[in-house]
């Protein structure tokens, strides 16, 4: 049985139906409290993973446990019942939803759990947007934020709810040297207080020696 | 599944596109109210012309349309109604078997009808005075409660009647009128006229006039010729297009009186055998003047409007059913092009479910805002329906 807070992927197989691509992993552990760059060029296959790990794709062989739970058979309600009890995600394309504010897209997740939003999780919010230098913006519309605000959002809401696990895809791309280590810095360190282990995709070297592992994504492509 | 997170979510969209919201909420507000619309109006004009024609017996009138002179009798339409003459009101007057108010509705301060009458019409209609005293001279008149509001008329103020035609220099002049009387509110079309004496439609109809004296002793300048006992004035002699205490005396009628055109008369039997017995005498009189009922003539009217709703109304239900489709291909479109917004929540693990409520808020919130704004208008609608009518109907 695995470990409460582990990510770990067996024997996973995947491809989108054509012979161009298709994925292979013999194994992936990330145990609780470390973390796992996923590396590569763009269009290696990172975000793939990423979203096979994270129960978005269904692998066309192997398993996929997060915790105790194996998020690659589970049914889809019941995943995203528990993405949105136990994952935080950052997305690529940051995904909030540009008729909220900044806040309200912080606090999304936390809403649709709960139907309202605790004090605790309102401030834990904008402990976390003040972290991020984003304080100031909390009641301006999505749609007016640039794309580093936007980033350092979605950031901000992938950890709100104190997930287990911590997926993020390319959460610095869009940020300034000094932001960039600023969102990674509150990922680390989040991963490493709240014990969740934490998959990072990224191209950005700078970042490497940050991780405890790193995965080289394009040797697994065939 | 968070039906407070998803109702939240819906309200916030529609917030953000307020525009496109109240398009479609309005849209939705017509397709309801409309149909609704178009029954309170033909009811608020039923109920109001049964109730004038209930208090109308019969109209005297002359060949024509019998519509058009009930409608010029009870709500001053000014419609080309061929005139009786004041001498054939008499002749009614002398049966002995009714009374008879005579009116004459040809002319118009601005958007308002002069109603040429005698004095009898207030107590008929049970109209009083809220100001003033009732007209007692050659250009006095008495003016409607709505118009005197509106134009923010008190007693000693003038009216000016309208000319015809702006081009015709041979045609009626405006006459400046004084308002000696402003009526109560009677909530009827007779808050939106203005009554004169009969003569004074006359005059503004150029039968009389008022003008310089010719007599030598006080115009031998302003004599053109004289012939035959008629004296001739030239240019320099000043006509009066006001009657005043002093020139009163000035003005004065050409012709037989009797000859007088009037638009119809209001007669009032004395009893119901003495109604029968004219009816019968004016059934085919060889000078075309003839007794109308309004109540006889209201019911073929009302018959035909309520033909006429029916269209209208499966006209407006058709239509609304077409515009409600159109409504639901724009919530659909919406949804697709939304596809991707929808596909975020998933993935950040929003229930399918709760994503269903999501769109069912959204077309509920538009429904409710198209309810409310639809019951506004109705709600408003009916509070005007009789004003209303009863512009639309003078």
């Amino acid at each position: 049985m695995p470990s409460p807070c582990l990510i770990s992927a067996h024997d996973l197989r995947f491809d989108y139906g054509g012979e161009s691509f298709a994925l292979s992993v013999d194994a992936v552990e990330v145990p609780s409290g470390r973390s796992l760059g996923l590396l590569g060029p763009s269009g290696a296959g990172k975000t793939t993973l990423l979203r096979l790990l994270t129960g978005l794709l269904v692998p066309r062989a192997g398993q996929v446990w997060l915790g105790e739970t194996e998020v690659s058979t589970l049914q889809a309600a019941l995943a995203r019942r528990f993405r949105l009890e136990q994952v935080g995600l950052v997305f690529q394309d940051f995904a909030l939803l540009d008729y909220l504010t900044a806040g309200e897209n912080i606090l999304l997740p936390g809403k649709f759990l709960r139907g309202a939003i605790a004090s605790e999780t309102e401030k834990r919010g904008r402990e976390l947007a003040a972290r991020m230098e984003i304080q100031d913006l909390w009641d301006r519309p999505a749609a007016r934020l640039s794309q580093g605000e936007r980033q350092r959002v979605a950031v901000a809401r992938a950890l709100v709810q104190r997930p287990k696990f911590v997926f993020a895809d390319e959460p610095t791309a869009s940020l300034d040297p000094r932001r960039r280590e600023l969102v990674a810095d509150v990922l680390f360190d989040y991963s490493k207080e709240a014990g969740a282990p934490l998959v990072f995709v990224t191209h950005d070297t700078a970042l490497v020696a940050r991780f405890d592992e790193t995965l080289h994504v394009e040797a697994l492509i065939r | 599944m968070s039906l407070r997170a998803s109702a939240h979510l819906a309200a916030r969209y529609l917030a953000r596109h307020r525009v496109q919201t109240f398009l479609l909420a309005s849209t939705l507000a017509l397709v309801l109210a409309l149909p609704v619309a178009v029954r309170l109006l033909v009811r608020a004009a039923e109920k109001e012309m049964r109730s004038r024609a209930a208090d109308t017996p019969l109209i005297l009138g002359t060949r024509g349309s019998a519509v058009d002179l009930m409608l010029a009798s009870l709500y001053f339409r000014r419609q080309s109604v061929e005139p009786l003459t004041l001498g054939q009101v008499g002749e009614m007057r002398a049966t002995g078997m009714a009374d008879a108010i005579p009116l004459l509705i040809r002319f118009h301060a601005q958007s308002a009808s002069i109603v040429g009458t005698e004095l009898e019409y207030f107590p008929y209609r049970r109209l009083r005075l809220a100001q003033g005293r009732m007209f007692t001279r050659l250009g006095d008149c008495v003016v409607g409660a709505a118009i005197a509001r509106e134009r923010k008329l008190k007693v000693g103020d003038h009216v000016f009647s309208s000319p015809e035609s702006t081009f015709d220099i041979a045609g009626v002049y405006p006459l400046k009128m004084r308002v000696t009387g402003i009526l109560a509110r009677a909530g009827t079309v007779d808050d939106q006229a203005i009554f004169v004496d009969l003569r004074t439609t006359w005059l503004i109809d150029g039968r009389a006039h008022g003008h310089d004296d010719l007599t030598p002793a006080t115009g031998p300048d302003l004599v053109l010729m004289k012939e035959e006992g008629n004296v001739v004035g030239n240019a320099a002699v000043k006509m009066y297009n006001e009657v005043t205490d002093k020139n009163a005396d000035g003005f004065h009628f050409h012709g037989d009186q009797a000859a007088f055109p009037v638009t119809a008369a209001i007669v009032l039997p004395h009893e119901a055998k003495g109604e029968a017995l004219l009816a019968g005498r004016y059934l085919k009189r060889p000078d075309g003047v003839r007794l109308i009922r309004p109540a006889q003539e209201l019911d073929t009217l009302l018959g035909t409007l309520f033909r006429l709703e029916s269209l209208a109304v499966a006209g407006l239900a058709l239509t609304g059913g077409c515009a409600l489709a159109v409504g639901a291909i724009v919530f659909a479109l919406s949804f697709r092009m939304r596809q991707r917004e929808f596909q975020t929540l998933a993935d950040i693990g929003i229930s399918a479910r709760s994503l269903r409520a999501v769109r069912v808020f959204e077309v509920f919130l538009v429904g409710a805002a198209g309810l409310l704004l639809a019951g506004a208008l109705i709600g408003g609608l009916q509070w005007l329906a009789p004003t209303l009518v009863r512009w639309t109907l003078m």
